[in-house]
C-alpha cells in the first residue's frame, strides 16, 4: 500500500471507485428528490416544455421527466451489475478449464465460444429475451447468455500464458492436485485482467440494457427506466425533443462516468498499455 | 496452405450444425404453441379444430429431431420455411432486404472511414497537444452514445431543424443518410483512437526515423510511409466489422425506420414470427462464420506462420462486448 500511494494512477481509480459508489448512492436515494410522483398522469400537462414547475417539461401523458428520470436511475444502472457478475464468474471459470486442461477439452469449449459469438449479438439478446417474456430478469439472463464468452476467451488466453511460468510446473510436479493448482496459481493470476474487463463491461452492459428496455423488452410500463423513457419521447421527438433528451444525455452521463471507471482500472493494471489507449 | 484450408473448412461443418441447431431450438423453447401463434396473427384466438390441422401442416406434431431434421433438409435446399407474419417464404423475405442492410452498413462504414481517418491523422501529429485532447475528448463522449440516441439525436437536427434530411427513411432515395450517418457517429469514436494508435506506433518506427533522416518531408512521411502501412490493419478492422454490424443495426433501423433486415427481424421477434426470426439468425451467424473463415484465409496466405496456430486471435483482437 506505501508504494501504491504515490502511483498517480492508483489514485486516479480511487477516484473514480469513489465517484462510481457515489453514483450508486445516487441511484438509490434519487427517488426521494422526485418533485411530483413518476406515475402521475396529467392530461392538460401533456408535452410541457421544462419550466420552474417541472424543470424537466412533461412527458407525452404529461408526466414529471426530471421525476421519472430519478426513479428509474436505479433500475437503468443497477440491471447492468448482476449481467456483468454473471458473465464474469461464468466466463472466467470456462475460460480457465479450457486453457488448463487444453486438448480436446479445449478444442471443444473454444468451438462452442466461436459459435456463440458467430451469432449476431444484439438480435440474438433480444430474441432470448423475447422467447423468455419481457422483464428485467429476463433481460439480465439473455444479455448474459452471449456475455461470457469474452471473459472465458480472455481467461484462457491469460492461462496460456501462465501455464508456461514456472511456479505453475513447480506446483505441477510437486504433485498439486488441479484443483489446487487453478485455485491457488490460475486464478490469482489472471484475475486482474478480468476485473480489467469487467469494469469496461459495466458501461456497455448499461447501454445494452437501455436498447433493450427501448425495444420494451426491459422495463415494463409504468415503470420509469431510461431506456423506456426514450422509447415513450420516440415519437414526440419533433415537437417536444426534451422527452427524449434529458433521458439520453442521462444513459450518456452515466455510460460515460463507467467509461472513465473503466479506464482508470485498466490504468493501474495494464500500465503500460496506457498511453495508447487512456482518456 | 491446403492443408490449413481443409482443416478449417472441415471445423466449420460442425460450427454450422451447432448454429442451426441453436437456432431452431429457439421456437421450441419459446412458451406459447406456434400453431397457435400461427393462426392468431389476426388477433383473435383460432378455434381447436384449426390448431390441430396447422400443427399436422407444420409437422409439430412430431419428436423434435425429426422436427430438426426436416428443418436441416429445407435448409440444405434454401428453404427457411414460410413467415407467420406475410405468409412469404422466409428466404425470400430476408433476400429482399439484405441488400438495403448491406448497403447501410457499407456507406456507414466508408462515412466512418472518411471522418475518423483525418482525425486520427490529425491527433497523431499533434500528439499530446490541444487538437489531441478536444478530438479524443468527444470520441469518448461519442463512445457513451448509445445508438438509438444518436439517431434521435440526427433525426431531430438533421430533419427537424435543418430539414436536411427526411426524418422517416422508408419511401425515400435520401432515406439511407440518416442511418448511415448515425452509424458513422456511433463507431467514428472507436475508429478515431484505433487510427490514432495505428499512425502514433507507425510513426515511432525505425523506416520512419531512416526516412526523417535523409530529409524526406514530414507531410511525404505521414502519407506516403505511415499511413500506407497502417492502412491494411485499419481496412481489415473495418472488414471484420462489416461482418458484425450487418447484425448490430437493427435498432438503428428501427428509429430511423429503415427498411432493412435488422428492424424485420426485431419486428418478427415482435409478433413471435419463429421461422422468420430463426431464418435471420441463422443467416447472419453463417454470414458473420463465413466472414471470419475469409479473413483467416486471406492472413494465412499473407503470413505463413499463421497457418500452424489454429485460430488467430490476435488478427481478429478477439470480441469485445458490442454496444447496442
Amino acid at each position: 500500500m506505501e508504494k501504491h500511494k504515490r502511483n498517480p494512477a492508483v489514485t486516479r481509480a480511487l477516484i473514480w471507485t469513489a465517484v462510481v459508489l457515489l453514483l450508486f448512492v445516487f441511484a438509490v436515494l434519487a427517488p426521494r428528490f422526485a418533485p411530483h410522483d413518476p406515475y402521475a398522469v396529467n392530461l392538460r400537462q401533456v408535452t410541457q416544455p421544462p419550466s420552474r414547475e417541472y424543470p424537466f417539461g412533461t412527458d407525452y401523458i404529461g408526466r414529471c421527466i426530471l421525476s421519472r428520470l430519478l426513479c428509474g436511475a436505479a433500475r437503468s444502472i443497477f440491471a447492468a451489475i448482476p449481467v456483468v457478475l454473471i458473465t464474469m464468474v461464468v466466463g472466467t471459470a470456462i475460460g480457465i478449464i479450457s486453457g488448463y486442461f487444453g486438448g480436446t477439452v479445449d478444442l471443444l469449449i473454444m468451438r462452442f465460444v466461436d459459435t456463440v459469438q458467430a451469432f449476431p449479438s444484439l438480435v440474438f439478446t433480444i430474441a432470448v429475451a423475447a422467447m423468455l417474456g419481457a422483464g428485467m430478469t429476463n433481460c439480465i439472463i439473455a444479455m448474459s447468455v452471449i456475455g461470457w464468452t469474452t471473459y472465458a476467451r480472455l481467461a484462457r488466453s491469460q492461462v496460456l500464458s501462465l501455464k508456461e511460468k514456472t511456479f505453475v510446473s513447480a506446483a505441477k510436479v510437486s504433485g498439486m492436485s488441479d484443483r489446487w493448482i487453478l485455485f491457488h496459481t490460475l486464478l490469482p493470476n489472471s484475475i486482474s485482467s478480468v476485473i480489467v474487463e469487467a469494469s469496461m463491461h459495466v458501461g456497455n452492459a448499461i447501454l445494452s440494457f437501455a436498447g433493450l428496455s427501448f425495444l420494451g423488452l426491459g422495463t415494463m410500463p409504468p415503470f420509469p427506466e431510461w431506456g423506456n423513457m426514450l422509447n415513450d419521447g420516440k415519437d414526440t421527438l419533433q415537437t417536444a425533443p426534451w422527452t427524449v433528451i434529458f433521458p439520453g444525455v442521462a444513459i450518456l452521463l452515466v455510460v460515460m462516468i463507467m467509461g472513465m471507471f473503466g479506464d482508470s482500472i485498466n490504468a493501474v493494471f495494464n500500465p503500460r498499455k496506457r498511453s495508447d489507449k487512456n482518456q | 496452405m491446403g492443408r490449413y484450408i481443409v482443416k478449417r473448412v472441415l471445423w466449420l461443418i460442425p460450427i454450422m450444425l451447432l448454429i442451426s441447431f441453436i437456432s431452431f431450438s429457439l421456437m421450441h423453447l419459446s412458451p406459447g404453441d406456434p400453431a397457435v401463434i400461427y393462426l392468431s396473427q389476426g388477433g383473435q384466438s383460432p378455434d381447436p379444430e384449426a390448431v390441430a390441422q396447422v400443427r399436422e401442416q407444420l409437422g409439430l406434431n412430431r419428436p423434435f429431431f425429426v422436427q430438426f431434421g426436416a428443418w436441416l433438409a429445407n435448409l440444405f435446399r434454401g428453404d427457411l420455411g414460410t413467415s407467420f407474419f406475410t405468409k412469404k417464404p422466409v428466404m425470400q423475405e430476408i433476400a429482399t432486404l439484405f441488400p438495403k442492410t448491406l448497403a447501410l452498413t457499407f456507406l456507414g462504414m466508408a462515412l466512418t472511414l472518411v471522418i475518423s481517418i483525418p482525425l486520427g491523422i490529425l491527433c497523431a501529429t499533434h500528439e499530446n497537444k490541444l487538437a489531441d485532447y478536444v478530438i479524443r475528448f468527444f470520441s469518448f463522449v461519442n463512445s457513451a452514445l448509445p445508438g438509438f440516441f444518436a439517431a434521435m439525436l440526427l433525426i431531430f437536427f438533421l430533419g427537424v431543424k435543418l430539414r436536411w434530411l427526411p426524418t422517416v427513411s422508408s419511401g425515400h432515395a435520401s432515406g439511407i443518410w440518416m442511418p448511415a450517418l448515425t452509424l458513422a457517429l456511433t463507431l467514428s469514436a472507436g475508429y478515431t483512437r484505433q487510427i490514432r494508435t495505428a499512425i502514433i506506433g507507425e510513426l515511432g518506427e525505425d523506416y520512419i526515423r531512416m526516412k526523417r533522416a535523409r530529409g524526406i518531408r514530414e507531410r511525404v512521411i505521414l502519407y506516403k510511409g505511415a499511413l500506407k502501412s497502417a492502412m491494411p490493419a485499419i481496412l481489415t478492422l473495418a472488414g471484420i466489422n462489416v461482418g458484425r454490424l450487418l447484425g448490430g443495426t437493427a435498432i438503428i433501423e428501427i428509429v430511423c425506420t429503415y427498411q432493412g433486415i435488422g428492424r424485420l427481424a426485431v419486428n418478427s421477434i415482435t409478433n413471435r414470427d419463429y421461422p422468420m426470426m430463426q431464418g435471420y439468425i441463422l443467416m447472419m451467424a453463417l454470414i458473420y462464420v463465413l466472414v471470419n473463415l475469409l479473413v483467416d484465409l486471406l492472413h494465412a496466405a499473407a503470413d505463413p506462420r499463421v497457418r500452424n496456430r489454429f485460430v488467430i486471435e490476435s488478427a481478429k483482437g478477439g470480441r469485445r462486448h458490442g454496444k447496442a
